[in-house]
């Protein structure tokens, strides 16, 4: 019989070992803090041993602001900052400047900087450096590049003059995208790699960067808004979202971000946390392979839009964090009008059902799935990690089956390759439609024909004859109008299907000050950011 | 000394109908569920036990037990179908390498070396994670790495029992290679690999849930004990039957194959022996 009890104690340390396995990530860079914070977990005490303030997110980025997306993490770590930024309500508010001016035929804008900012090394951030900036962004940029429509920049001590190809009534929004962080490009000489080490204005600045597992930042004393309020500050990669939140639970870090909504009741009930929410321009959406039999058809694209319970996976699915939406923006603006969506249908599966009969979608052999002239339909879903989508894919997966259609469902941990090979038909994406306080950088990256994320190969010359006039109209009411006709056009034929819009939370320890969640994805670390 | 081994006996035939029973039942299983196992229904998502659903239903709404019922055919199966499966591979490759010696011995010990040096759930998992997400990609990447141990013990079984004087006796009369492998070596070579199979299935079990558990398993929606504790695990805390089903359906089965496991190794190697033959074939095992 003893051996047998050693086979089961043997087993039940397996069976724990493999539940354990979602919870190794954060023991990678772990220091004594985790060691004792497992033994008080009781107690968020432990931090008062700690001078340093440690954010927890799930999606550790890189720094070079130029490079894709890494502008998010230069900005949100507080190293980086851009001439203007969104205010809560997304309106552009000067940061770096003082004084703007446009000339009269559109094509100028003459910006006045702040004399009082340096650069992390010491460097004074003059017009030159700012020129400098935004051309090495430019060239290495597509994105940027496009956005910006610069044809020449000129500096005169503190002062610049962008001058753009087009009239570019977008300019100072694109001017906040973390993608135009004001970086010193002389110092990108090769000595460092700017990915980990850029040299920005922020408050804090980069002292020891470990790719994919955290980076230590120090305070930057010559900062021009004031001494931070932090000594250290420690940003943590910890992928696995549920161990995020063990550590949060744990006091093992002072910040979380990323956290799944499942999180959300358990953090709401205890009193050593505070949840700091807002409602956000993230879309969650559907992007339909339109080059693929079935996905082709309207009709069957709208049948698939009328299998989606848009209300219930925002309230199941998002535990609530999420506002089921018929347009691309969320109501707040003028031009996320869901009631201007006529086109858009509801949630009616026994209707998709008749839709597809109608269309000639029937299952003859008895299966349980529909075949349209002989051939089987079935559909390849798929999707990456980001709290809420995988949830909603599979959920779509179910409800098409419930309406007789066969999809299969995978997950990747990068989309993109996935999305430019065309390999999908549906693909469930969230997609920060508004990172600007505009709508024209999403609608044209989205819609417009060959462009970046049009990865459903739209293509419509009414809209992108839209996207012109959008690119070049100054009146606040007519673009609007214009971002509206988009939406109609694109919803119009059930191409994209919008499901809802996401209410990000950051939860922060008790005392925790100076961060907090933005409607604004991307501010987090501020000179103010600070453990009590 | 008689009473020792009816009792190992017993525990044996005891273990083995509970065995057979389960393995009968896991076939059953799927016409056993109370509900659908793959039908979502977000008003239903995250309840707790109730007589609709005995054991709750997950995140999407989908019943607990049918979905823990629905993965046992496909928890069980595959597991016997892998160890199978190494079996086979293995005790071929062991017959191979003992019987002809030579240069393939050789050559095939040092693939098997390599193989052995590498510790078994890292080799499946990079495996697995090169042939791609999938249930019949996580057996053949868990076969792909199982079988050396078989290869090494075969082997060793054929080296001792080739030189036996019935080995060449065989030989001395005609027979042919084939029926002198099948014959007369592979059924007496077969006893410790039988041993050493039968112990490996609740270990087999465990690993095919843990490769599902990291994603390398069968994809949505099919049900697997493995996948369903990775799906749940975010919700641990606030609707804990989601993973304690699951869970506890891993615990008991692979605790159950390795009570039979070890109960078949009793009986093939009994400890009291009054006949000379199983005497020296014990010797030979260890």
């Amino acid at each position: 019989m003893k051996k047998s009890t050693v086979t089961i104690l043997a087993l039940l340390l397996a069976l724990s070992l493999l539940v354990a396995c979602g919870a190794t990530e954060s023991q990678v860079t772990d220091d004594s803090s985790a060691a004792a914070s497992s033994e008080t977990a009781e107690n968020l005490g432990v931090a008062e041993g700690r001078k340093d303030f440690i954010l927890g997110v799930y999606n550790f980025s890189k720094l070079d602001p130029a490079d894709a997306y890494n502008g998010w993490g230069t900005i949100r770590y507080g190293i980086g900052e851009t001439l203007f930024n969104l205010n809560d309500s997304l309106e552009v508010v000067p940061v770096l400047v003082t004084e703007v001016e446009l000339s009269a035929d559109h094509m100028t804008w003459t910006l006045q900087l702040r004399d009082d900012v340096k650069f992390h090394n010491g460097k004074t951030m003059d017009g030159r450096a700012v020129q400098d900036s935004l051309e090495r962004l430019v060239a290495r940029n597509e994105r940027a590049a496009s956005d910006l429509k610069i044809s020449s920049i000129t500096a005169d001590g503190y002062s610049v003059a962008i001058s753009t190809t087009d009239p570019n009534p977008t300019l100072l929004n694109s001017l906040c995208d973390p993608y135009a962080c004001i970086i010193d490009a002389a110092a990108d000489d090769g000595s460092v790699d700017f990915n980990q080490y850029p040299v920005g204005t922020g408050p804090y600045s980069v002292k020891t960067y470990v790719e994919d597992v955290s980076a230590t930042l120090e305070p930057f004393a010559d900062y021009w808004g004031g001494t931070p309020a932090s000594q250290s500050i420690t940003v943590k990669a910890i992928s696995d979202v549920d161990t995020l939140a063990l550590a949060m639970q744990n006091g093992e870090i002072d910040a979380a971000y990323g956290l799944s909504y499942d999180t959300l009741d358990l953090f709401s009930q205890d009193e050593r946390f505070v949840i700091s929410q807002a409602a956000t321009t993230r879309v969650y959406m559907l992007y339909f392979n339109l080059e693929h039999d079935f996905m082709s058809d309207p009709d069957f694209r709208r049948a698939v839009c009328m299998a989606v319970d848009k209300e219930s996976y925002a309230s199941v699915l998002l535990n609530g964090a999420g506002t089921a939406t018929k347009s691309a923006f969320p109501s707040a603006l003028s031009y996320g009008d869901d009631s201007k969506m006529t086109d858009v249908p509801d949630y009616d599966p026994e209707g998709a059902r008749t839709l597809l009969a109608e269309s000639g979608y029937a299952d003859t052999n008895g299966d349980g799935f529909i075949e349209k002239a002989g051939k089987k339909v079935s559909l390849r879903i798929v999707t990456y990690g980001r709290t809420g989508l995988p949830q909603s894919a599979q959920a779509l997966q179910s409800a098409l089956q419930d309406i007789g259609i066969a999809a299969t469902y995978e997950q990747f941990e990068s989309i993109d390759t996935v999305l430019k090979a065309g390999d999908f038909d549906i693909c469930a994406y969230a997609y920060v439609t508004t990172p600007t306080g505009d709508p024209l950088s999403y609608l044209s990256f989205t819609t417009g024909t060959g462009k970046g994320a049009n990865y459903g190969h739209y293509s419509n010359p009414e809209v992108d004859s839209l996207l012109r006039d959008l690119s070049r109209e100054f009146d606040t009411d007519k673009r609007s109008d214009l971002a509206t006709k988009i939406q109609q056009i694109v919803t119009s034929d059930c191409s994209y299907s919008y499901l809802f819009h996401l209410n990000m939370f950051m939860v922060t320890k008790k005392g925790v000050t100076g961060i907090q969640q933005s409607p604004v994805d991307y501010y987090q670390i501020t000179a103010r950011t600070a453990l009590q | 000394m008689k009473r020792p081994a009816n009792k190992t006996q017993m525990r044996h035939i005891i273990l083995l109908v509970l065995t057979v029973a389960y393995v009968l039942l896991s076939f059953l299983a799927p016409l056993l569920m109370p509900n659908d196992p793959n039908h979502a229904s977000l008003a239903d998502a995250k309840q707790g036990p109730s007589a609709e659903f005995p054991w709750g239903t997950d995140w999407l709404g989908r019943c607990v037990l049918s979905r823990v019922l629905a993965g046992a055919p496909v928890s069980i199966l595959s597991a016997l179908a892998i160890v199978g499966l190494t079996l086979v591979t293995g005790s071929a490759v062991g017959i191979t390498c003992g019987y002809f010696g030579g240069k393939v011995d050789s050559i095939l010990m040092r693939v098997v070396d390599i193989f052995l040096a590498f510790p078994g759930m890292v080799l499946a998992l990079a495996v697995a994670g090169m042939l791609g997400k999938g249930l019949n990609n996580a057996v053949i990447a868990l076969v792909a790495t199982g079988w050396p141990p078989y290869a090494r013990l075969m082997r060793g079984q054929v080296l001792t029992l080739k030189e036996e004087n019935y080995i060449h006796a065989a030989k001395l009369n005609g027979q042919t290679t084939v029926s002198i492998l099948f014959l007369h070596i592979l059924p007496n070579a077969l006893r410790p690999v039988i041993v050493t199979a039968s112990l490996s299935i609740g270990g087999t079990i465990l690993a095919l849930a843990g490769l599902s558990f990291l994603g390398l398993g069968p994809q949505p929606p099919v049900a697997e004990w493995g996948s369903m504790l990775s799906d749940g695990r975010g919700l641990m805390q606030q609707h804990p039957w989601i993973v304690l089903f699951p869970g506890l359906a891993i615990l008991l089965t692979s605790i159950l194959f390795n009570l039979l496991g070890d109960s078949v190794r009793d009986v093939l190697d009994p400890h009291d022996s009054h006949n000379l033959f199983q005497k020296t074939q014990r010797k030979r095992i260890l």
